[in-house]
């Protein structure tokens, strides 16, 4: 602890930064620190990280989701050995591990046969695209808000972003009707859904009628309907997919990379490892457009839910009613040259970035109107903030969509006195606390994000 | 000379009693090996991914364990190797890494201060019983639901690095007690 005299004061700040939000920054520090002589700073780390998982421990036995999943995996353990009046809980909970996938299957079976605690937050919603209609009955999320364990969501328009997990990201495209059984686990009944799964996401697993997904590691594609059964492409990674038997089991295992697709049909028992039928990337590609490689719209940030080319983003032309839409521009854009910002800074022309346009035009009728709070997390550190009129103009012919329409005026971009925009968390992070006045209705930001970030 | 053909029944009887053996090995080893594992990887919700594939790994080669020797200093030479690993993914996804030597080190003094180790976690029973509800509360939001922290700060009217300070406080003042009761 920092009350430790011997002990550099940023080793406490770094131990709680890299434990609780595995900071790139704190990381590095700590790794500076042990490399140097003493013990002193390994022992304070020890020491933090023990804490912190007696209090895991702690909460992790008192609870009634413990007891839940000691459950889940007794039944598994039972199934794989007649004798187990001798094991601790830990014994259970490292037989269920011995063989992952099939474990996976296992529990996923078991727990629709056991009685669910009360339910229990699994994700959180991170996006929700402009112009989504919700169909469920439980009505509309909207960023933030905490998905409970057997939450259906189901939409007819438009596309949600949600976090079932660690490092796991999906995306349901509607039409879509889906249920988030627990962390990492979703049940897509019609629809398609887009998954983003880093390595501590591992595992995750899809179910429909017809198959069981379970991620490797990847970007992955689901899409379920009656007529063609359910049909999966990698477009990343890989993936292990499974035809389900009529009797709930699973038989005929694909494994499947990038580039590969397969269909598979319960009531058939058809596996098709051919191209499949449904045409994923015209699906798919609104929401690719839409989201480009950002992770997260928070507050007023917001998404379109469609293809965005050749918007008129004039004064009063592209009312945004209080939000602020980001907007994906070019992607993988080297400059002609390089590009000198009014704040001192130089974009190198040998660099290729992915462009994005924060856009909110509130028209008239007000004198001074607070727009609010929000942020934009996108997949890697950001370049550049380009937020006066004269940098937007320059920027405008190099990291503009084609076809896109901009107010030549000088009060596009932001005005010190109101406006805040910062880059914030680990350098991926866009804040901004945004208002516009009368006459001055248009507030708009460029962000530029250097290119082929590799995903989580 | 061919072998002879093993009854299924037996060769099942066998597999039986290794899963068995495996399992009874490593209940003796597995809450040191837990905590190993978080000492190498930080983070809590990585640590128990990598735990996981760690037990996989130990029972994938338990063939190759030679009996008479430490069934602990083999099971911690995998799972070093495989929080290797997961820094090694992490570098290449994040840029992040913690380096062979600061490992190496994390490592050495895990096992120097196992027996400081076992002390501590009695004693931290006792200061974790008298930490008051609204603090259990907090932690087992944070720690057992794992609710978003954003979500934490906007139930608690409050921001998200206030939420994170109120972690890290809870941590020092089980850290303070943990020192009075040492000295």
């Amino acid at each position: 602890m920092s009350d430790t005299p011997d002990v550099p004061p940023t080793l406490s700040d770094a131990v709680d930064a890299a434990i609780d939000r595995g900071e790139t920054a704190a990381i590095a520090t700590i790794d500076e620190l042990l490399k140097r002589p003493g013990t002193e700073a390994g022992l304070e780390i020890l020491r933090t990280v023990r804490i912190d998982a007696k209090l895991v421990r702690s909460v992790r036995d008192e609870s009634d989701h413990a007891l839940a999943r000691r459950l889940l995996v007794d039944d598994a353990v039972s199934r794989r050995s007649p004798s187990k009046a001798r094991r601790t809980g830990r014994q259970r909970l490292t037989a269920a591990a011995l063989t992952a996938s099939a474990a996976v299957a296992l529990l996923i079976s078991v727990a629709s046969l056991l009685p669910r605690p009360a339910a229990a937050s699994v994700g959180r919603v991170v996006a929700v695209a402009e112009g989504t209609v919700w169909a469920d009955g439980a009505g509309p999320l909207g960023v933030d808000d905490a998905i409970d364990a057997d939450r259906v969501i189901e939409l007819t328009e438009g596309f949600v972003t949600v976090e079932v997990g660690r490092d796991v990201s999906i995306d349901l495209v509607g039409p879509v009707r889906a249920r988030i059984d627990a962390e990492r686990i979703v049940r897509l009944d019609e629809g398609l859904l887009a998954g983003v799964v880093g390595p501590a996401g591992r595992g995750f697993t899809v179910t429909t009628e017809d198959a069981t997904v379970v991620d490797l590691g990847t970007r992955f594609q689901v899409h379920k309907d009656r007529a063609s059964g359910t049909q999966v492409r990698v477009t990343s990674g890989r993936v292990e997919a499974t035809l389900r038997r009529d009797d709930g089991g699973d038989a005929k295992v694909l494994d499947l990379v990038a580039g590969e697709s397969a269909r598979f049909d319960a009531t058939t028992g058809l596996v098709d490892g051919l191209e499949a039928l449904f045409d994923f990337e015209t699906a798919y590609a609104p929401v690719e457009g839409a989201k480009g490689d950002v992770r997260r719209f928070a507050g007023a940030a917001k998404p379109l839910s469609g293809p965005v080319v050749g918007l008129d983003f004039r004064s009063r032309a592209f009312l945004t009613r209080g939000k602020v839409f980001v907007i994906p521009e070019r992607r993988g854009v080297k400059p002609d040259g390089p590009v000198a910002l009014s704040d001192g800074t130089t974009l190198p022309a040998d660099a290729a970035y992915d462009s994005y346009l924060l856009h909110c035009d509130l028209g008239d009728g007000f004198d001074v109107e607070a727009i609010g709070e929000g942020s934009v997390t996108f997949g890697g550190p950001i370049a550049a903030l380009i937020v006066t009129a004269d940098d937007l103009v320059a920027t405008d012919a190099a990291f503009a969509t084609a076809g896109s329409r901009f107010e030549p005026g000088a009060f596009r971009g932001l005005e010190p006195d109101a406006d805040v925009v910062e880059v914030s968390g680990s350098g991926e992070v866009v804040t901004f606390d945004l208002s516009v006045q009368a006459g001055r209705s248009l507030d708009q930001v460029r962000v530029l994000v250097p290119a082929e970030t590799v995903p989580f | 000379m061919l072998a002879e053909p093993v009854p299924i029944a037996d060769s099942q009887s066998r597999r039986s009693r290794r899963q068995e053996l495996f399992l009874d090995l490593l209940a003796e080893i597995t809450a040191d090996l837990e905590g190993y594992v978080r000492s190498l990887v930080l983070d809590r919700n990585d640590s128990d991914d990598v735990l996981q594939e760690v037990c996989v790994t130990l029972w994938g080669k338990f063939e190759e364990f030679e009996f008479g020797t430490s069934f602990r200093k083999w099971a911690f030479s995998i799972a070093f190797h495989k929080c290797r690993s997961f820094w090694r993914d992490r570098q290449r996804y994040r840029g992040v890494v913690l380096s062979d030597a600061a490992l190496s080190k994390l490592s050495l003094l895990h096992e120097a201060s196992r027996e400081i180790d076992e002390i501590e976690n009695r004693l931290l029973d006792e200061c974790l019983k008298r930490l008051g509800t609204s603090d259990r509360k907090f932690v087992r939001r944070i720690y057992f639901e794992q609710a978003a922290v954003a979500a934490v700060a906007k139930d608690e009217g409050t921001t998200s690095n206030a939420v994170y300070l109120k972690l890290s406080r809870l941590r020092k003042k089980l850290a303070r007690c943990l020192d009075r009761r040492l000295t």
